[in-house]
């Protein structure tokens, strides 16, 4: 397989992993989605500097923090945006908090079936599709912010559960 | 073992940052709970993973194989993604009982580096692979150049066009057709069904309905522009809830800042010449202001073009065009002249092209030429507009009688420092 064939491989592979990343520092998604084009750029441009024997997204999320950094300052006179301190030390937790991620996703597995069927329809519409949210709540009747609450109050949910699982599972750090 | 006691002001916060909603200075609350604080940047992470994991979860059509590493962020991440497939395929599940998704589009044409993100039922196409006549259950059109463009039809005959970089979500429930337009330039022609739910058109700043109307909406972060050919629709500007009805010949910008005018107008009159005004008509680049030795420039940003998988390109590109919010109709003919001003460190092939809408229409074509630039330093070229050839068949042989929309500048796989300070429509 030749070099470009390998990037694209590996790229369309991982992208999801590393727009993770980025959304966590970079928390609106049309900003989000700026900093990751940047990110595939520069991974392109550094391509021959790879070495393949080692692994392809934390090599990737080094490039993604550069750019976080970048991003913000190119966007200092923005106020919505967190200082560099800030990103410094949440780049910091994002390690270690790695080693908890896997245990973390497959307890939200479990989690996610012990919704109410009601529970299960308002994240569906939520993140399955835009403005279905805002449709369902019309169509019934409801306030939006009464729906949004509900939805804020299944994460908060979620991620209870998640904490409970881990430490019946014997994660010290959970 | 640490236990994070609940704190049901951060989990507010975070709602509204995931929601984007939050305001600046909850933000700075926000930022104050989060300085200095593991525990609470725990919470953060958390909170933002799990909206992360629930958003590409369905987002994602089909399992995507991983590699396992001894590597503890690998193993997370591989994690992540069996996550992402399993909440796929219990989302997949659950959605297959309550509603079954059957296609509400199909893809008329398509050219250029394009990102095709599926909703969950969209199984049969896969992403990345966005083809002539694929049907299409809904989801996500990413346009990544300037010169990529689409056209989409839903089943009763509407059809959306898009072109330029772009971000588009098309969907139909109970309510009707939906267009999400994150950002971008996008055509629409809503054939006129009166027994039908109207087809909804919402940006991050204005929402409308229309039936049986043509018309083109521009959007961007902070405004979207609604220009009516044929028909009416009925805006709602989403920062006060303000409406406007807008006819035939009518515009009307709604901006996220309610203190600006919302009211529909009558569409200027026509002209045949324009010089960019910068930074205002940048619509993709880096701008770096006038100094003393020089004046304000465009330079060139780059973008990766996947169109074909096994040729992955850079292109170094600026994109102009008119953006003022009461621009007039600027008719090509065939006497004008596109002009550029520019400089390049070093000497390179450049393409020049742009993109035309019919006047009183929708998306009419692209057009471009490749010009060698031998010169370290300014340059300035002036283009007849007969030496700009389409960049498909379809569109037609010639620009004359068309509207000019934007143009663009790009050097591809060299960073040859391109940078431009004007761009100018003459006759």
């Amino acid at each position: 397989m030749d070099a470009t064939s390998q990037f694209v491989r590996l790229w369309t592979r991982h992208q999801a992993e590393v727009e993770r990343y980025v959304f966590m520092m970079v928390p609106r998604a049309a900003d989000a989605a700026e900093v990751l084009q940047e990110v595939s750029v520069q991974l392109w441009e550094k391509w021959d500097k790879y070495d393949t024997t080692r692994p392809f997204v934390p090599w990737a999320i080094r490039f993604a923090y550069l750019e976080v950094l970048k991003w913000r300052q190119r966007q200092a006179r923005e106020k919505l945006i967190f200082s560099d301190s800030l990103l410094q030390q949440l780049n910091a937790t994002v390690d270690e908090e790695a080693p908890l991620t896997e245990a973390r996703n497959r307890a939200l597995e479990t989690c996610l079936t012990k919704l109410t069927e009601q529970e299960k329809k308002w994240v569906h519409l939520r993140y399955g599709r835009h403005g279905a949210v805002k449709e369902e709540a019309e169509r019934r009747g409801i306030n939006l912010h009464k729906v949004y609450y509900a939805i804020e109050k299944i994460r908060g949910q979620l991620l209870d559960c998640i904490e409970q699982t881990l430490r019946r599972e014997g994660w010290s750090d959970a | 073992m640490p236990e994070f006691n609940r704190d049901f002001q951060l989990d507010g916060l975070l709602a509204r940052l995931t929601e984007e909603t939050i305001t600046q200075r909850e933000l700075t609350d926000l930022e104050d709970m989060l300085d200095g604080n593991p525990e609470a940047q725990r919470r953060y992470l958390r909170y933002l993973g799990l909206h992360a994991d629930m958003q590409q979860a369905l987002d994602i059509p089909r399992p995507r194989p991983v590699r396992q590493r001894r590597w503890a962020l690998s193993a997370a991440l591989f994690g992540m993604v069996s996550l992402i497939v399993a909440v796929a395929l219990l989302w997949g599940r659950w959605q297959n009982e309550t509603e079954v998704a059957s296609p509400i589009a199909r893809v008329v044409d398509v050219s250029g580096s394009i990102r095709w993100i599926g909703d969950i039922g969209d199984i049969g196409v896969p992403k990345d692979s966005l083809k002539i006549g694929s049907s299409l259950t809904g989801g996500t059109l990413e346009l990544l150049a300037a010169d990529s463009w689409t056209e989409i039809a839903f089943l009763d005959g509407s059809t959306v066009t898009v072109s330029g970089t772009a971000t588009v979500t098309l969907s139909e429930g109970l309510v009707g057709k939906q267009v999400y337009i994150k950002h971008g330039d996008v055509s629409i022609n809503a054939v006129p069904k009166p027994t039908c739910a109207p087809l909804r058109v919402v940006t991050p700043s204005a929402e409308a309905e229309v039936l049986g109307t043509q018309f083109n909406v521009n959007v961007d972060l902070q405004s979207t522009r609604l220009s009516v050919n044929e028909g009416s629709i009925r805006v709602v500007r989403l920062a006060d809830g303000q409406v406007q009805k807008v006819e035939t010949g009518q515009f009307v910008v709604a901006a996220l800042e309610r203190n600006s005018a919302f009211e529909s107008q009558p569409r200027p009159s026509e002209t045949n010449t324009w010089a960019s005004a910068l930074p205002g008509d940048i619509k993709l680049g880096h701008w770096y202001p006038a100094t003393d030795e020089s004046p304000g420039t465009v330079g060139a940003k780059a973008n990766l073009w996947l169109e074909d998988p096994d040729k992955p390109q850079l292109h170094y590109s600026v994109v102009v065009g008119p953006k003022g919010i009461s621009r007039a109709t600027l008719r090509l003919s065939a006497m004008t002249q596109i002009r550029v001003r520019g400089s390049l460190k070093r000497s390179h092939d450049v393409v020049i092209g742009f993109t035309a809408n019919h006047v009183w229409g929708g998306f009419a074509g692209k057009y471009s030429v490749w010009k060698k630039i031998d010169v370290n330093g300014a340059f300035e070229l002036v283009l007849p507009l007969e030496v700009f050839k389409r960049s498909k068949a379809c569109f037609p042989e010639s620009p004359v009688g068309l509207e000019f929309q934007h143009c663009w500048i790009v050097t591809i796989n060299e960073d040859a420092g391109l940078e431009i300070d004007s761009v100018q429509i003459t006759e």
